[in-house]
């Protein structure tokens, strides 16, 4: 199906609530981060929200880990 | 399967310890997408990244990769607060956005005591092209590019005039800023915003990298290499300034 439509793609199909709840920010290790619940609990970090150049070498917030909330 | 398998399958301590750590290897892998990243002592720069699109007062749907206004505002008053930040970098790959969350954002930059530099790197478009003018100097990548057109508005339109009159003044706010910022003349970057013929059914100019220098919209070509020379040039200077002052 092809749209021509000048709206954006959400003002016509909105997102899930579900997708929402899902994505939370959240401190880990205080520095604030977005991340995705997973089924088992566990949080799995999405994104690093920092200005420290360094924090984006440390392997504890590379995304991808999981962490316990 | 060769038959040779069975015989390194049997188990033993050492192949139990090598599993292990095979899986926690694994596990990384599968978590990171590699093994291990670099360590490096503390930093005096800091570095604001300006990814995907612009968030507004809206937020987004989760798949969307977004800059969040009430995320950075705070880390600009922590950069300017911590005496141990001693330069900033934006780095910028956008499309745009929110117009006054953007503007909100550059006009922190902008009052910024500390020295500030940009780096405009796959695209800095629309309400990126104040971000990236907002800093002390700014650097485009010879590949990057930066859409300039009018503002425009998704959503309930009220009355036509009033409207209009809304989105000329915001507008206006826009081409203020930015000429304020940079080199760019007010009448050079309306006549790229409204430029005809260059987007596709569109009005706007799409500017590639020595083309917004040239405009004067930004101040050098360059890469991450020119850009850290030209902060810690900067910083320098802050210091040897500073140290005057104290004798």
């Amino acid at each position: 199906m092809v749209l021509y439509t000048p709206l954006c793609e959400n003002d016509i199909f909105p997102a899930d609530q579900k997708d929402y709840d899902n994505m939370v920010i959240t401190n880990y290790n205080s520095r604030q981060v977005k991340a995705m619940k997973l089924p088992d609990g566990n949080y799995q970090l999405m994104q690093l929200l920092s200005t420290d150049p360094s924090d984006y070498l440390h392997p504890d917030y590379q995304p991808g880990i999981q962490f316990k909330p | 399967m060769s038959p040779n398998n069975d015989q390194t399958k049997q188990p033993n301590d050492k192949q139990k310890d090598q599993q292990q750590g095979k899986s926690e290897l694994v596990e990384k892998i599968q978590q990171l997408g590699q093994q291990n990243v670099p360590q490096a002592p503390d930093s005096n720069i800091h570095v604001l990244p300006i990814v995907g699109q612009i968030e507004g007062h809206v937020q987004l749907p989760p798949q969307n990769k977004t800059t969040k206004y009430e995320h950075l505002l705070p880390q600009l008053i922590a950069i300017e607060q911590n005496p141990k930040i001693e330069g900033l970098v934006v780095l910028l790959n956008t499309v745009g956005g929110d117009v006054e969350a953007g503007l909100a954002i550059s006009e922190m930059i902008a009052s910024l005591s500390k020295p500030t530099v940009s780096i405009v790197l796959g695209g800095g478009h629309s309400i990126g092209v104040p971000i990236a003018v907002s800093t002390d100097y700014s650097f485009i990548t010879e590949t990057a590019t930066m859409t300039i057109h009018p503002i425009r508005l998704t959503g309930l339109v009220i009355g036509v005039p009033q409207t209009f009159e809304y989105m000329d003044k915001m507008q206006e706010r826009v081409v203020s800023f930015v000429t304020r910022n940079s080199s760019v003349t007010e009448e050079k970057f309306k006549e790229l915003m409204f430029a005809k013929g260059n987007l596709t059914r569109d009005i706007g100019t799409n500017v590639v990298g020595d083309k917004a220098v040239e405009y004067g919209l930004i101040d050098a070509v360059g890469g991450v290499k020119d850009a850290m020379a030209k902060l810690n040039e900067e910083i320098e200077q802050r210091k040897s300034e500073q140290q005057q002052v104290i004798q």
